[in-house]
């Protein structure tokens, strides 16, 4: 199974192209099998979060287009123009595709380094690819222990210190206008996962209740519930905005929410005090015009950026750490990976000739008559041993061919075609 | 040691502690930083063992020149950096005022120390306190300018999204600017009062006709008051808050010290 990935993420491309080719998790069922139709792969999963778009194929054997087949597929599904988008993309193939992404699950290519909101991420990524069929052998085995292989280095190297996230930086920047957060009011709109964990980073910070703004008011009041705060409606977001001292947008949304006239009629009735907005949303849920208002501090997850470059000369340490294995175990998946298909041709192989064997055997057996059984034990044992000894060599060979990687596909081709194995 | 050495090298303390100062803003390094604090609080005590011999050289409290009035405006400002800093940990306060405690510093070296035998400057407590006060008045706006100064370059690095390291050792930005306002208001209670008893001493000692009214470093002392008044009103009108206040802030500093400076060369009653 050849393994390809084509992507862009928050180092290679703004916000503002991000945001434009975005998945949708409700239609993502929809878009991989647009992908898989378009590339042909047997199975594919697309990884869509804050910072990256990323769309993982595995196919039988590799083809020279395919990743250009996933670019011009991903340009196409969201309307992009084609040569918008294809400069900003990065491909990689097989042990680099395999390294790529378990560097992404463990966080050491996230914009927070080793951040660990981006395995949950992965993992409901691969869950939806997976409940929707859209996931096979290669992909099961692949993403399962990427995520095995995030734990691990979380568990056991220094990268999970600090436990830092991307609401947590948030929050740091947010103390660079005010002088005490504890003081001030915040507003979360957007009752998901980003907005809880947000809710969390700023929970020993603020003192005030919280306002949770969300499009349900049941998860408003639900999350309102456990943080001790007010649930409200979109329709009361001008309210919660004229409240709230800081602001974080992680809404769901390919609209602005929060737009200049709601901004600044918030303002008005904050009599212009300052505001903090944090935008973690993508596509973006605040209109960039706010940011020109006097008192008001938008920030989006780009700009958590400056601080992610900080963490990432502190973190230099534990990603010389974290490397080494992750290269190592993205060898080992390969291998695995080719193993476990070798292993099913040589059943295969294995199961053909004794097959014949047993045949033979047989037909033998039933011309020699009635044999003592001691005797016919002894023959069916010698069969068995010829057929081992005959299939040991070319076992070991395909074994071989498969840890070598270039010739493998080609070998077991041969080998099949040539017992006629099914 | 003269008043002069002492000067001097109070001066080449400030300039270093100064250098120090900056490259603990580029490096974001605490060593520079501790370095420019002490070499601040070294060049402190030289000022204060300056003004000591000074006013044993003259008999009377050290205030009777430009020369002194420039030193203790520097050790003031000093001083109140420092001492902000060390309670309210505000580094970029100290590194923020010892270039204007250094101006000032270089302003007194220009003009020298005077020799000529000087009038006891106060001749009544009333006008003691009314010098006193007008000085800590100007203290009170240099420190408010600072903190303007920081609330301005860290709300442009904020809105330009530009690297956090800059702001590393910068207070917040409300605290900036709160602290900018108080030091406005403080300013204006503190000068109200030099005016109030400056007003009550002329009027116990001139005479009408000697025109100390029309005295320009008194007219340009009340215009400050006056700008600075207005600062300290506008700042509660919502469209007034943030930026505008900060930028009057600094500019009325700036204005009233090239101001008052000038007009203390024409003023017939104040000789500094």
């Amino acid at each position: 199974m050849e393994l390809s990935i084509v992507g862009l993420n928050h180092r290679v491309a703004p916000v503002e192209v991000r945001e434009r080719l975005a998945f949708d998790d409700t239609r993502l069922s929809e878009a991989l099998d647009g992908v898989r139709k378009a590339t042909g792969a047997a199975e594919a999963v697309i990884l869509s979060t804050c910072n990256r778009v990323e769309i993982y194929v595995a196919r039988p054997e590799a083809t020279e287009n395919e990743i250009t087949l996933a670019a011009r597929w991903l340009a196409g599904h969201h309307g992009v123009p084609e040569p918008l988008v294809t400069p900003a993309l990065y491909r990689h193939a097989g042990f680099d595709a395999v390294r790529h992404l378990y560097r992404v699950t463990a966080g050491l290519d996230a914009m927070i380094v080793g951040e660990t909101q981006i395995i949950a991420q992965v993992k409901r990524a691969y869950q939806a690819a997976h409940d929707a069929g859209h996931t096979g052998r290669a992909f099961n085995l692949v993403f399962q222990r990427a995520l095995a292989v995030a734990k691990k280095l979380h568990a056991t190297t220094g990268i999970g210190r600090g436990q830092v996230s991307v609401p947590g930086v948030a929050a740091r920047l947010a103390e660079k206008v005010f002088q005490d957060l504890a003081r001030k009011r915040v507003a979360i709109v957007g009752a998901g996962e980003i907005g809880e964990l947000t809710l969390e980073a700023f929970r020993h910070r603020s003192g005030i209740p919280p306002v949770i703004v969300s499009r349900t008011m049941e998860h408003a009041e639900r999350l309102a519930a456990r943080y001790g705060g007010r649930g409200s409606s979109l329709s009361g977001l001008a309210e919660a905005l004229a409240e709230a001292d800081v602001v974080i947008s992680c809404l769901s949304s390919h609209e602005f929410q929060l737009t200049l006239d709601l901004v600044q009629t918030a303002m008005k009735a904050r009599r212009n005090e300052p505001m903090v907005i944090l935008d973690l949303a993508v596509p973006r849920n605040v209109h960039p015009e706010v940011d020109l208002l006097e008192n008001v501090y938008l920030f989006n997850v780009d700009d958590i950026e400056s601080i992610a470059a900080r963490n990432l000369v502190e973190r230099e340490k534990d990603l010389a750490q974290c490397l080494p294995i992750v290269d190592s175990e993205a060898q080992q998946t390969l291998l695995d990976l080719g193993e476990g298909e070798v292993g099913g041709l040589v059943g295969r192989l294995r199961d053909t000739l004794h097959s014949v064997a047993d045949e033979e055997l047989k037909r033998t057996l039933e011309r020699l008559g009635d044999l003592p059984p001691a005797q016919r034990e002894e023959i069916e044992r010698m069969v068995r041993r010829v057929v081992n000894k005959l299939i040991h060599n070319p076992t070991l060979a395909i074994k071989e061919a498969a840890r070598e990687g270039k010739e493998a596909q080609a070998f077991l081709e041969a080998v099949t075609k040539l017992f006629g194995i099914r | 040691m003269s008043a002069i050495w002492l000067l001097h090298t109070a001066i080449a303390g400030l300039v270093v502690a100064t250098g120090f100062g900056f490259l603990a803003v580029r490096r974001q390094s605490g060593g520079p930083l501790q370095g420019a604090r002490l070499l601040a609080g070294v060049a402190a005590l030289l000022l204060i063992a300056l003004l000591v011999r000074r006013g044993i050289t003259i008999n009377t409290p050290p205030l009777v020149s430009r020369f002194d009035t420039h030193v203790l405006v520097a050790l003031l400002l000093i001083a109140a950096a420092l001492g902000l800093d060390l309670l309210r940990s505000m580094p970029i306060l100290t590194i923020g005022a010892l270039p204007l405690a250094l101006s000032s510093l270089i302003l007194a070296a220009a003009m020298g120390e005077p020799q000529d035998p000087t009038a006891p400057f106060a001749t009544t407590p009333v006008a003691g306190v009314h010098a006193v006060l007008i000085l800590l008045a100007y203290v009170a706006f240099a420190v408010a300018f600072v903190t303007a100064l920081l609330f301005l370059i860290e709300q442009r690095q904020l809105k330009a999204h530009a690297g956090q390291s800059a702001l590393g050792m910068m207070p917040s930005l409300e605290t900036s600017y709160r602290m900018t306002l108080r030091f406005v208001v403080a300013g204006v209670i503190l000068l109200t009062g030099g005016i109030l008893s400056g007003y009550l001493y002329a009027r116990g000692n001139f005479s009408r006709s000697s025109g100390w009214r029309t005295d320009p470093k008194i007219i340009v002392t009340t215009a400050v008051w006056a700008a600075f008044l207005i600062v300290a009103i506008l700042s509660s009108f919502p469209s007034f808050k943030g930026r505008r206040t900060a930028v009057a802030s600094a500019l009325c500093f700036v204005l009233s010290m090239a101001v008052s400076w000038i007009a203390s060369f024409w003023s017939g009653f104040h000789r500094y």
